[in-house]
């Protein structure tokens, strides 16, 4: 699918601030799924935008010394997708859990097992686990996942603004309520117990014309993706109880929330201030807007 | 009665007595001055040297202390002599250490075949609390991590010297090291006659060259070199303050510097100038609070993308804390072995990993033999010293240990060599370290002879950080014996004359085909 | 010169003079007022209830009868003593001053000449071994000389070692704002005391100049004294002691250290050269009001002051440097 995405992200500052440093990861990745095509980013008050590489993503950065009240961030991206369908290639039938106990695979990938400070490694999570394999269609890895995705989904509630990006994950299973952000973490959490080496994703939802049933975020998207045995890296989305296709367009991943947050600034004047975040993802295919917040 | 009798070092390898209570070579010529010393003679040197530390604020500040915040630099006026050959032995070793550590550093921020050719654990570097993910693939300048290193060296009864720490952040004491000399010298100045101790002081004159030649290419010709320090309350203030004032470089804190389009500033009262190199005594975590922790107010927002892009040199490097964590220490006869191909020439402390399951059961059986550390603290602070500890802190820190194994490493004890150090109105034997300065620039290492011997100033105790009581003495490192015929007193007797020689007859010595002049005339 | 060091210059330069404003005025008050026999303490004054109190102009001079009378109850030698010379709370304290001073220069030792640190450190040191048992078992006078002479012996070095740089301007500009502060305020507090039901009528002026009462004459004596101007006073107005002629002396002499349009030279001085423009033209902020205050005090006579008010203009005069001190912070030290 060709995708476009528009997402403008705006700061309302009660009085004038300065030395704002900050900086930006939205520029989708590309990889085997999706190549980013273009990748737009402009500022006012403007500023010069530098960017830098990390293995997982582009981060780019400006800074606005000089006094403001308002800071505008567009970022406008087209993007192509490819993964039409991802139940191609998993395998749906065989035990194959034994691949997580390699050490090789546990020491490679520390990072998407060890637990984060937004994801914690927790025992009373695995009534969960527990639940999903006896759900699952079979003992397969991918079965379990899916079966997981799904049960998180109709256990917990999608409630915007019920939590915010620091709420932590016990808290999250308590009150059986999320965000996104919530959702991906918690499910990171299940997983790394489980010792399947996950990561969390944030990126875009192009919710084409069936909006009211799918959710894709207040700005951006966020879901998790696990490495199955085959060696592929796949994506679940537990909100919407989905596996990842091509109406998703991944910006970055990373250990946790902390590792990608799309925007992350630090700046000079009183902390009081409004945020207003506007994302548009369309496609050429079937042009109308959708998803604006 | 002479200022050392009753000195009795017992089982320990002290360093100027041998075992049977003579002095040992390299010290038979201080031994025979001080002998001559009177104890209130040498009182009376000791007051003085204390009174010029304490006048000229010659301070450290300990932290969580009541009694107020600075205390004077204890200071032991019996200097630390190294003879020629063990300096070398310990030169040489610390070269490859530091050799290795930066080609490591620069692997695992990069490559990482060490990681993948499986000599070192990958969860071990990944899983550091020091690893510094946001700056993979970062290009320091001339490739270097670590620019200055001080390395913590201990000599066991039997006269083994073993580096206990190789401290790559931001090591301190180099000051001491230079006002300690300046001291001595101007205290007890007749006992450096005749000795041919290795001088010090041009420590910072190569520090200084080395920074210089770190600053971008744009700026090399002059560039803006500064101190960046948390500030006047941090424990090594002193020494930020001294070094910045030998180095004629800017003492900065964090919130004198700003960064606009990712280049660095420092506010000054014509406005401001730009910053092209950094020596930071500011940890990773406080350097940039967009980068790293943001309740830091120490650090400069941007200053870590400005690094990254070359605008600005640090030194040392970020990331540079992954390579002294303790647990990666024990690998580092693997390390030197890889990027080198040589064996270890300083031997480490046999070290327990808590890492390890196998390693950790013996660590928790023998916790009442074993010195147990943290992987990632320093300063003497999360350690336990098993056979000086109670049953009750040992379990204390079983748990610790049990609940957070990677955090953990244990060594045997050593029982560190002792030197004579001066106490009420004599000699007594206490317990010292060594930790010289190696300077790693574009072109080269430096060390300098000697470095900061550092003593335990309690009786019986092996802690010599300052924060915990610890005092220093001057290292001499003596030059290889002079030849018989001495040349020192003539070369002196020739620049007198000069002197008040006229300037007129002294360029006549120049002639026409000088290197200098023929140079030019092409 | 970074920013933050021409700050702790200037506040070194400021505190240290502070520090010896203090301990003269304390000192000459302390002994002018052993031959006053003025009451010390409000038990004392029940036999005169219109005599005022011994130390209550001076704790107004520094601005902290306020804060004084929230933690002692008696105006007493000792406790006022105390106040003055040792007391941390208070922020203008002897010993406080130094403290700051040494803060400051700690800050920044790498900057100015090691004799220079030396100095203030071994001051602090030394005013940690006093307190007002000691300073009232050995003699005020001396402690008060100790601190005056702590405050030269750090001038001296200043001078004979420090090259002619910003460094010293800022230290200058702190020393010279804090003199024409504390002259402008003692002329102000003094003035009141003595004639506190005229000062703001300007057609009694003449009967200032006549004013002969041996106590009045024996207060403005101290006034002079305790700027050290007592001697040069006499120098330079042979006839005799009247008010008219000290205002004169103290606000507008141009070559007396202490007096408030000498001071005000001097800063501007300090602003030239920081910035290098030219004396005469002004390049920034700072420059523009220290330049009109300089022009007012060259031009204005005394007469015209004690006429127009002698309290209002100096209220004026301190307002003026209040802005010139926050000019001088946003032109170039918090940018």
């Amino acid at each position: 699918m060709r995708l476009s995405v528009q997402h403008i992200t705006r700061y309302r500052y009660l009085r004038a601030v300065s030395h704002s440093h900050n900086e930006v990861r939205l520029m989708p990745t590309t990889d085997s799924n999706q190549t980013c095509l273009i990748f737009n980013i402009t500022t006012d008050p403007e500023a010069t935008i530098f960017h830098f590489d990390l293995p997982w993503g582009r981060v780019h950065h400006f800074d606005v010394v000089q006094a403001h009240s308002y800071l505008d961030i567009t970022c406008e991206a087209k993007i192509e997708t490819h993964r039409a369908n991802p139940f191609e290639e998993m395998q749906l039938v065989e035990n194959d859990r034994d691949f997580y106990l390699i050490r090789d695979i546990s020491e490679y990938y520390v990072d998407f097992l060890s637990p984060t400070l937004r994801v914690p490694i927790l025992e009373e999570t695995d009534i969960f686990a527990q639940q999903a394999m006896a759900r699952a269609d079979s003992p397969a890895t991918a079965s379990f996942l899916i079966a997981l995705t799904n049960l998180l989904h109709s256990e917990f509630a999608y409630v915007p603004g019920s939590t915010t990006v620091d709420t932590p994950v016990h808290e999250v299973i308590e009150r059986r309520m999320g965000v996104c952000q919530d959702f991906a973490h918690l499910m990171l959490s299940i997983c790394r117990r489980q010792l399947i080496p996950s990561r969390y994703v944030s990126g875009y939802l192009y919710t084409g014309t069936g909006r009211d049933s799918l959710v894709s975020g207040d700005a951006s998207h966020a879901w998790i993706e696990c490495l199955l045995p085959g060696g592929q890296w796949l994506g679940f989305d537990p909100t919407n109880n989905l596996v990842v296709n091509d109406k998703y367009i991944k910006v970055q991943h990373g250990r946790d929330y902390g590792d990608v947050p799309p925007l992350r600034g630090i700046y000079r004047g009183p902390a009081a201030q409004e945020l207003e975040v506007d994302v548009r993802v369309t496609s050429e295919e079937a042009p109308e807007l959708i998803g604006s917040v | 009665m002479t200022l050392f009798d009753g000195y009795n070092a017992s089982s320990f390898y002290d360093e100027m007595f041998d075992g049977s209570g003579e002095p040992r070579p390299h010290y038979r010529r201080l031994f025979e001055k001080l002998s001559q010393m009177s104890t209130s003679d040498y009182n009376s040197r000791c007051h003085l040297a204390d009174l010029t530390l304490v006048n000229q604020g010659i301070t450290f500040t300990v932290y969580g202390d009541e009694q107020g915040l600075e205390k004077p630099w204890p200071f032991d006026l019996m200097p630390r002599i190294v003879p020629a050959a063990e300096w070398d032995h310990i030169e040489r070793g610390l070269r490859q250490r530091i050799m290795a550590l930066n080609l490591f550093l620069h692997d695992i921020y990069h490559d990482q075949k060490i990681l993948n050719d499986k000599i070192v654990p990958r969860d071990l570097i990944i899983g550091a609390a020091h690893y510094r993910r946001e700056f993979v693939g970062a290009n320091p300048p001339g490739g270097i991590y670590v620019h200055i290193c001080g390395s913590d060296l201990i000599r066991d009864s039997d006269g083994t010297h073993y580096v206990l720490e190789d401290n790559l952040r931001c090591p301190s004491g180099v000051s001491y090291v230079l006002e300690n000399r300046s001291i001595l010298t101007r205290v007890l100045p007749n006992l450096f006659q005749q000795l041919p101790v290795q001088p010090v002081e041009y420590y910072t004159t190569q520090l200084l060259h080395n920074l210089r030649s770190l600053a971008p290419a744009s700026r090399i010709e002059e560039p803006n070199v500064v101190l960046l320090t948390p500030g006047v309350y941090n424990s090594a203030f002193f020494e930020h303050s001294y070094l910045a004032q030998q180095l004629g470089v800017e003492l900065v804190e964090g919130r004198d510097l700003f960064v606009e389009d990712n280049i660095v500033y420092m506010k000054t009262t014509r406005g401001p100038k730009r910053v092209d190199v950094i020596y930071r005594r500011v940890d990773d975590d406080f350097m940039d609070p967009l980068v790293f922790r943001s309740d830091s107010s120490l650090g400069v927002p941007g200053i870590i993308n400005s690094y990254r892009a070359g605008n600005v040199a640090l030194a040392n490097s970020i990331g540079t804390g992954v390579a002294d964590d303790k647990a990666v220490y024990a690998y580092l006869p693997q390390i030197i072995k890889y990027y080198l191909g040589e064996e270890m020439i300083l031997q480490n402390v046999f070290t327990y990993l808590g890492s390890e399951p196998a390693q950790l059961d013996h660590i928790l059986k023998n916790l009442d033999k074993l010195v147990v550390k943290a992987t990632n603290e320093s300063g003497g602070y999360g350690m336990l010293i098993g056979p000086q500890s109670t049953a009750e802190t040992r379990a204390e820190f079983a748990d610790k240990i049990k609940s957070n194994p990677r955090n953990y490493i244990a060594q045997p004890l050593i029982s560190l060599s002792t030197a004579p150090a001066f106490v009420d109105d004599h000699f007594e034997p206490r317990h010292i370290d060594l930790r010289p300065f190696i300077l790693t620039g574009k072109d080269g290492i430096t060390i300098i002879p000697g470095g900061l011997t550092r003593v335990a100033l309690r009786r019986g105790s092996y802690v010599v950080n300052s924060s915990q009581g610890g005092g220093s003495k001057d290292t001499w490192v003596l030059a290889a014996e002079p030849e018989p015929n001495d040349q020192k007193t003539s070369s002196a007797a020739v620049s007198t004359h000069s002197q008040l020689q006229n300037p007129s007859t002294q360029t006549q010595a120049v002639g026409a085909g000088s290197p200098g002049w023929s140079e030019l005339a092409q | 010169m970074l920013s933050r060091d021409a700050d702790s210059c200037y506040w070194i330069g400021r505190y240290i003079e502070r520090s010896e404003a203090t301990a003269r005025m304390v000192d000459v008050h302390y002994h002018a007022a052993l031959e006053t026999f003025l009451p010390s303490s409000l038990e004392d004054r029940y036999e005169d209830p219109e005599s005022p109190l011994k130390w209550r102009s001076l704790l107004e001079i520094s601005g902290n009868a306020e804060d004084f009378s929230s933690r002692y109850t008696r105006e007493n030698d000792r406790d006022v003593l105390n106040y003055f010379c040792f007391d941390m709370q208070n922020s203008n304290s002897i010993a406080s001053t130094w403290k700051f001073a040494r803060e400051n220069a700690r800050s920044m030792r790498e900057q100015i000449a090691s004799e220079m640190w030396e100095s203030v450190n071994i001051t602090y040191l030394q005013l940690r071994d006093w307190n007002v048992d000691r300073l009232f078992l050995e003699s005020p006078h001396e402690f008060f000389s100790m601190v005056k002479n702590a405050s030269h012996l750090f001038q001296g070095i200043l001078n004979r070692t420090m090259v002619m740089g910003e460094t010293r301007d800022w230290l200058d500009l702190g020393r010279f704002s804090e003199r024409a502060d504390q002259t402008a305020r003692l002329i102000d507090v003094k003035y009141h005391d003595l004639f506190p039901d005229r000062s703001d009528e300007a057609d009694e002026a003449d009967d200032i100049h006549t004013s002969g009462d041996p106590l009045d004459l024996h207060e403005w004596i101290a006034v002079l004294k305790s700027v050290s101007a007592f001697e040069m006073y006499r120098k330079t107005h042979n006839h005799g002691i009247n008010p008219i002629s000290i205002v004169d002396f103290l606000i507008l002499n141009h070559s007396f250290p202490a007096s408030v349009r000498h001071c005000t030279g001097r800063v501007n001085n300090c602003l030239h050269r920081i910035s290098g423009s030219v004396v005469g033209t002004t390049f920034n902020e700072p420059e523009r009001l220290v330049g009109r205050l300089l022009a007012d005090l060259t031009y204005i006579s005394p007469g015209e002051i004690i006429s127009s008010g002698l309290h209002e203009f100096l209220e004026d005069v301190q307002s003026q440097w209040i802005s010139i001190g926050s000019a001088i912070a946003t032109t170039f030290l918090s940018y």
